[in-house]
Protein backbone atom coordinates (compact mmCIF):
# COMPACT_ATOMS: atom_id res chain seq x y z
CA UNK A 1 0.00 0.00 0.00
CA UNK A 2 2.75 2.40 0.87
CA UNK A 3 4.31 2.59 -2.61
CA UNK A 4 0.92 3.45 -4.20
CA UNK A 5 0.26 6.10 -1.60
CA UNK A 6 3.68 7.57 -2.19
CA UNK A 7 3.21 7.37 -5.96
CA UNK A 8 -0.15 9.13 -5.75
CA UNK A 9 1.35 11.88 -3.60
CA UNK A 10 4.23 12.33 -6.02
CA UNK A 11 1.87 12.51 -8.98
CA UNK A 12 -0.27 15.09 -7.19
CA UNK A 13 2.85 17.13 -6.40
CA UNK A 14 3.98 17.01 -10.02
CA UNK A 15 0.56 18.14 -11.19
CA UNK A 16 0.54 20.95 -8.64
CA UNK A 17 4.00 22.13 -9.72
CA UNK A 18 3.07 22.05 -13.42
CA UNK A 19 -0.20 23.91 -12.92
CA UNK A 20 1.42 26.48 -10.61
CA UNK A 21 4.16 27.06 -13.17
CA UNK A 22 1.65 27.65 -15.93
CA UNK A 23 -0.40 30.01 -13.79
CA UNK A 24 2.68 32.02 -12.73
CA UNK A 25 3.90 32.37 -16.32
CA UNK A 26 0.43 33.39 -17.43
CA UNK A 27 0.43 35.99 -14.64
CA UNK A 28 3.70 37.43 -15.91
CA UNK A 29 2.27 37.70 -19.43
CA UNK A 30 -0.83 39.42 -18.03
CA UNK A 31 1.32 41.98 -16.19
CA UNK A 32 3.26 42.79 -19.36
CA UNK A 33 0.02 43.07 -21.30
CA UNK A 34 -1.24 45.45 -18.59
CA UNK A 35 1.94 47.53 -18.93
CA UNK A 36 1.54 47.85 -22.70
CA UNK A 37 -2.16 48.68 -22.34
CA UNK A 38 -1.30 51.26 -19.67
CA UNK A 39 1.00 53.00 -22.11
CA UNK A 40 -1.81 53.45 -24.61
CA UNK A 41 -4.03 54.83 -21.85
CA UNK A 42 -1.34 57.28 -20.79
CA UNK A 43 -0.89 58.59 -24.34
CA UNK A 44 -4.62 59.15 -24.76
CA UNK A 45 -4.77 60.93 -21.40
CA UNK A 46 -1.74 63.09 -22.29
CA UNK A 47 -3.41 64.20 -25.51
CA UNK A 48 -6.54 65.23 -23.63
CA UNK A 49 -4.74 66.86 -20.69
CA UNK A 50 -2.39 68.90 -22.88
CA UNK A 51 -5.12 70.04 -25.22
CA UNK A 52 -7.28 71.15 -22.30
CA UNK A 53 -4.54 72.62 -20.10
CA UNK A 54 -2.94 74.61 -22.91
CA UNK A 55 -6.12 75.92 -24.50
CA UNK A 56 -8.35 78.75 -23.37
CA UNK A 57 -10.49 81.51 -24.76
CA UNK A 58 -10.29 85.07 -23.50
CA UNK A 59 -14.00 85.15 -22.82
CA UNK A 60 -14.04 81.96 -20.79
CA UNK A 61 -10.48 81.68 -19.49
CA UNK A 62 -11.46 81.13 -15.84
CA UNK A 63 -13.83 78.31 -16.69
CA UNK A 64 -11.36 76.78 -19.18
CA UNK A 65 -8.57 76.78 -16.58
CA UNK A 66 -10.88 75.35 -13.94
CA UNK A 67 -11.93 72.56 -16.30
CA UNK A 68 -8.32 71.63 -16.94
CA UNK A 69 -7.24 71.45 -13.29
CA UNK A 70 -8.74 68.02 -12.55
CA UNK A 71 -6.54 66.56 -15.31
CA UNK A 72 -3.37 67.60 -13.49
CA UNK A 73 -1.74 66.38 -10.30
CA UNK A 74 1.01 67.03 -7.78
CA UNK A 75 3.36 69.99 -7.87
CA UNK A 76 2.55 70.63 -11.51
CA UNK A 77 -1.12 71.17 -10.66
CA UNK A 78 -0.12 73.78 -8.06
CA UNK A 79 2.30 75.49 -10.46
CA UNK A 80 -0.38 75.56 -13.15
CA UNK A 81 -2.90 77.12 -10.76
CA UNK A 82 -0.38 79.75 -9.64
CA UNK A 83 0.59 80.56 -13.22
CA UNK A 84 -3.04 80.83 -14.22
CA UNK A 85 -3.83 83.23 -11.38
CA UNK A 86 -0.67 85.29 -11.79
CA UNK A 87 -0.32 85.47 -15.58
CA UNK A 88 -2.70 83.53 -17.81
CA UNK A 89 -6.05 84.84 -16.61
CA UNK A 90 -4.98 88.53 -16.24
CA UNK A 91 -3.26 88.54 -19.64
CA UNK A 92 -6.08 86.75 -21.39
CA UNK A 93 -8.76 89.07 -20.05
CA UNK A 94 -6.70 92.25 -20.47
CA UNK A 95 -5.27 91.56 -23.94
CA UNK A 96 -7.95 89.24 -25.30
CA UNK A 97 -5.55 86.34 -25.64
CA UNK A 98 -6.95 83.00 -26.74
CA UNK A 99 -4.87 79.87 -27.28
CA UNK A 100 -5.90 76.74 -29.09
CA UNK A 101 -3.64 73.71 -28.72
CA UNK A 102 -3.90 70.60 -30.84
CA UNK A 103 -1.79 67.46 -30.80
CA UNK A 104 -0.20 66.42 -34.09
CA UNK A 105 1.48 63.26 -32.82
CA UNK A 106 2.20 61.55 -29.53
CA UNK A 107 3.91 58.40 -28.34
CA UNK A 108 5.47 56.67 -25.37
CA UNK A 109 8.98 57.89 -24.63
CA UNK A 110 9.54 55.77 -21.53
CA UNK A 111 7.57 53.96 -18.88
CA UNK A 112 8.23 53.04 -15.28
CA UNK A 113 6.06 50.14 -14.20
CA UNK A 114 2.34 50.58 -14.64
CA UNK A 115 2.04 53.98 -13.01
CA UNK A 116 4.39 56.42 -14.71
CA UNK A 117 4.74 57.08 -18.43
CA UNK A 118 6.60 59.82 -20.26
CA UNK A 119 4.82 60.87 -23.43
CA UNK A 120 6.48 62.84 -26.21
CA UNK A 121 3.94 65.16 -27.76
CA UNK A 122 4.19 67.24 -30.91
CA UNK A 123 1.64 69.99 -30.39
CA UNK A 124 0.61 73.07 -32.33
CA UNK A 125 -0.51 76.21 -30.59
CA UNK A 126 -2.50 78.94 -32.30
CA UNK A 127 -2.56 82.19 -30.33
CA UNK A 128 -4.83 85.07 -31.15
CA UNK A 129 -4.87 88.47 -29.48
CA UNK A 130 -6.83 91.67 -29.82
CA UNK A 131 -3.66 93.51 -30.86
CA UNK A 132 -2.74 91.26 -33.77
CA UNK A 133 -5.03 90.47 -36.63
CA UNK A 134 -3.16 87.34 -37.69
CA UNK A 135 -2.86 84.37 -35.32
CA UNK A 136 0.57 83.17 -34.24
CA UNK A 137 1.20 79.46 -34.84
CA UNK A 138 3.89 77.64 -32.90
CA UNK A 139 4.99 74.03 -33.07
CA UNK A 140 5.90 72.55 -29.70
CA UNK A 141 7.89 69.51 -28.64
CA UNK A 142 6.69 68.57 -25.19
CA UNK A 143 7.51 65.78 -22.80
CA UNK A 144 4.52 65.04 -20.59
CA UNK A 145 4.95 62.90 -17.50
CA UNK A 146 1.72 61.02 -16.83
CA UNK A 147 1.13 59.29 -13.50
CA UNK A 148 -1.70 57.01 -12.58
CA UNK A 149 -3.91 58.36 -9.83
CA UNK A 150 -6.46 55.72 -8.92
CA UNK A 151 -7.81 54.50 -12.23
CA UNK A 152 -7.03 57.68 -14.17
CA UNK A 153 -3.91 59.18 -15.71
CA UNK A 154 -2.97 62.71 -14.67
CA UNK A 155 -0.42 65.16 -16.05
CA UNK A 156 2.32 65.47 -13.41
CA UNK A 157 5.07 67.29 -15.29
CA UNK A 158 5.53 69.12 -18.55
CA UNK A 159 8.81 70.11 -20.14
CA UNK A 160 9.89 71.39 -23.51
CA UNK A 161 12.44 69.31 -25.41
CA UNK B 1 -8.85 -2.51 0.11
CA UNK B 2 -6.93 -3.15 -3.09
CA UNK B 3 -9.85 -2.15 -5.33
CA UNK B 4 -10.40 0.99 -3.27
CA UNK B 5 -6.78 1.94 -3.80
CA UNK B 6 -7.13 1.12 -7.49
CA UNK B 7 -10.22 3.29 -7.84
CA UNK B 8 -8.46 6.04 -5.97
CA UNK B 9 -5.41 5.77 -8.16
CA UNK B 10 -7.52 5.86 -11.34
CA UNK B 11 -9.44 8.90 -10.10
CA UNK B 12 -6.23 10.64 -9.17
CA UNK B 13 -4.71 9.77 -12.54
CA UNK B 14 -7.75 11.22 -14.30
CA UNK B 15 -7.57 14.42 -12.28
CA UNK B 16 -3.87 14.59 -13.03
CA UNK B 17 -4.45 14.07 -16.74
CA UNK B 18 -7.16 16.72 -16.81
CA UNK B 19 -4.90 19.16 -14.96
CA UNK B 20 -2.02 18.49 -17.33
CA UNK B 21 -4.24 18.73 -20.40
CA UNK B 22 -5.64 22.03 -19.12
CA UNK B 23 -2.16 23.31 -18.42
CA UNK B 24 -0.98 22.29 -21.87
CA UNK B 25 -3.93 24.03 -23.53
CA UNK B 26 -3.37 27.15 -21.45
CA UNK B 27 0.37 27.07 -22.18
CA UNK B 28 -0.16 26.92 -25.93
CA UNK B 29 -2.67 29.74 -25.72
CA UNK B 30 -0.27 31.86 -23.68
CA UNK B 31 2.70 31.04 -25.90
CA UNK B 32 1.32 33.02 -28.78
CA UNK B 33 0.46 35.94 -26.52
CA UNK B 34 3.90 35.78 -24.89
CA UNK B 35 5.65 35.94 -28.25
CA UNK B 36 3.55 38.93 -29.18
CA UNK B 37 4.42 40.65 -25.90
CA UNK B 38 8.11 39.76 -26.28
CA UNK B 39 8.11 41.42 -29.69
CA UNK B 40 6.25 44.44 -28.39
CA UNK B 41 8.49 44.85 -25.33
CA UNK B 42 11.67 44.48 -27.37
CA UNK B 43 10.30 46.75 -30.08
CA UNK B 44 9.56 49.56 -27.66
CA UNK B 45 13.26 49.59 -26.80
CA UNK B 46 14.88 48.88 -30.15
CA UNK B 47 12.75 50.91 -32.55
CA UNK B 48 13.42 54.37 -30.98
CA UNK B 49 17.12 53.56 -30.70
CA UNK B 50 17.34 52.60 -34.36
CA UNK B 51 15.27 55.57 -35.50
CA UNK B 52 17.47 57.99 -33.56
CA UNK B 53 20.72 56.48 -34.84
CA UNK B 54 19.45 56.39 -38.42
CA UNK B 55 18.37 60.01 -38.32
CA UNK B 56 21.73 61.15 -36.98
CA UNK B 57 23.42 59.25 -39.80
CA UNK B 58 20.99 60.51 -42.39
CA UNK B 59 20.99 64.18 -41.45
CA UNK B 60 24.67 64.65 -40.65
CA UNK B 61 27.08 65.71 -43.37
CA UNK B 62 30.55 67.06 -43.62
CA UNK B 63 33.04 64.31 -44.28
CA UNK B 64 33.54 61.23 -46.43
CA UNK B 65 32.83 58.87 -43.55
CA UNK B 66 29.43 60.47 -42.97
CA UNK B 67 28.62 60.21 -46.67
CA UNK B 68 29.60 56.53 -46.72
CA UNK B 69 27.50 55.81 -43.63
CA UNK B 70 24.50 57.49 -45.19
CA UNK B 71 24.93 55.61 -48.44
CA UNK B 72 25.02 52.31 -46.54
CA UNK B 73 21.93 53.25 -44.57
CA UNK B 74 19.94 54.18 -47.66
CA UNK B 75 21.08 51.04 -49.46
CA UNK B 76 19.74 48.93 -46.59
CA UNK B 77 16.43 50.81 -46.42
CA UNK B 78 13.18 49.80 -48.08
CA UNK B 79 12.85 50.60 -51.81
CA UNK B 80 10.22 53.23 -51.07
CA UNK B 81 12.55 55.03 -48.68
CA UNK B 82 15.44 54.81 -51.14
CA UNK B 83 13.21 56.45 -53.71
CA UNK B 84 12.13 59.10 -51.21
CA UNK B 85 15.73 59.81 -50.31
CA UNK B 86 16.91 60.07 -53.94
CA UNK B 87 14.45 62.94 -54.40
CA UNK B 88 16.21 65.04 -51.75
CA UNK B 89 19.75 63.62 -51.89
CA UNK B 90 20.87 66.14 -54.49
CA UNK B 91 20.21 68.96 -52.03
CA UNK B 92 22.41 67.25 -49.43
CA UNK B 93 25.14 66.66 -51.99
CA UNK B 94 25.04 70.30 -53.03
CA UNK B 95 25.36 71.41 -49.41
CA UNK B 96 28.30 69.09 -48.82
CA UNK B 97 30.11 70.27 -51.95
CA UNK B 98 29.53 73.87 -50.88
CA UNK B 99 31.41 73.28 -47.64
CA UNK B 100 28.27 73.23 -45.54
CA UNK B 101 28.19 70.69 -42.76
CA UNK B 102 25.32 69.50 -40.62
CA UNK B 103 25.19 67.74 -37.28
CA UNK B 104 22.09 66.21 -35.76
CA UNK B 105 21.30 65.80 -32.09
CA UNK B 106 18.30 63.75 -31.04
CA UNK B 107 16.52 65.30 -28.05
CA UNK B 108 13.83 62.73 -27.49
CA UNK B 109 12.14 59.74 -29.09
CA UNK B 110 8.87 57.94 -28.56
CA UNK B 111 7.00 55.01 -30.00
CA UNK B 112 3.73 56.02 -31.63
CA UNK B 113 2.80 52.66 -33.10
CA UNK B 114 4.35 49.23 -33.00
CA UNK B 115 3.34 46.12 -34.89
CA UNK B 116 5.02 42.84 -35.66
CA UNK B 117 6.46 44.16 -38.92
CA UNK B 118 6.46 47.93 -38.58
CA UNK B 119 6.98 50.74 -36.11
CA UNK B 120 6.40 54.47 -36.14
CA UNK B 121 8.69 56.57 -33.96
CA UNK B 122 8.48 60.22 -33.04
CA UNK B 123 11.85 61.93 -33.05
CA UNK B 124 12.58 65.40 -31.72
CA UNK B 125 15.90 66.39 -33.25
CA UNK B 126 17.98 69.55 -33.55
CA UNK B 127 19.94 69.95 -36.76
CA UNK B 128 22.81 72.45 -36.71
CA UNK B 129 24.02 73.64 -40.10
CA UNK B 130 27.47 75.21 -40.24
CA UNK B 131 28.78 77.30 -43.10
CA UNK B 132 32.16 78.74 -42.23
CA UNK B 133 31.76 80.66 -38.97
CA UNK B 134 28.01 80.87 -39.27
CA UNK B 135 25.75 78.24 -37.83
CA UNK B 136 22.05 77.81 -37.33
CA UNK B 137 20.15 75.24 -35.33
CA UNK B 138 16.65 74.19 -36.31
CA UNK B 139 14.32 72.13 -34.15
CA UNK B 140 12.60 69.38 -36.09
CA UNK B 141 9.65 67.16 -35.31
CA UNK B 142 9.75 63.97 -37.29
CA UNK B 143 7.91 60.71 -37.68
CA UNK B 144 10.09 57.81 -38.73
CA UNK B 145 8.48 54.66 -40.11
CA UNK B 146 10.58 51.53 -39.68
CA UNK B 147 10.07 48.14 -41.26
CA UNK B 148 11.11 44.89 -39.63
CA UNK B 149 14.04 43.27 -41.43
CA UNK B 150 15.18 40.04 -39.83
CA UNK B 151 15.90 40.85 -36.20
CA UNK B 152 16.40 44.54 -36.89
CA UNK B 153 14.68 47.59 -38.33
CA UNK B 154 15.24 49.46 -41.56
CA UNK B 155 14.04 52.88 -42.66
CA UNK B 156 10.76 52.93 -44.54
CA UNK B 157 9.57 56.51 -44.43
CA UNK B 158 10.48 59.89 -42.98
CA UNK B 159 7.97 62.67 -42.44
CA UNK B 160 8.19 66.12 -40.95
CA UNK B 161 5.33 66.76 -38.57
CA UNK B 162 3.59 70.00 -39.51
Amino acid sequence: MRPRWVLALLLALVAAVVVTGVVVRAGNADRRADTLAARHGAVAAARTALTRALSYKAASVRADIAAAKPLLTGAFARQYAELATRAIIPTATRSGVSVHTSVSAAGVSSATGHDRVEVLVFANQVTTTKAKSAPVVQGRRLLATMVRVGHAWRLAELTTV
Amino acid sequence: MVSRWRRGAVALALVLLLALAGSAWWSVRQLHERHRLDDATAGTRSAPRVAAADLVTLLSTGDAAAEADRARLVAAATPSFAKQWRAIATQFDALAKGGVSATTKVRSTAVQALGSGAATVLVAADVTVRNGKRHQTTAYRMLVDLARHGDGWILDNLRLVP
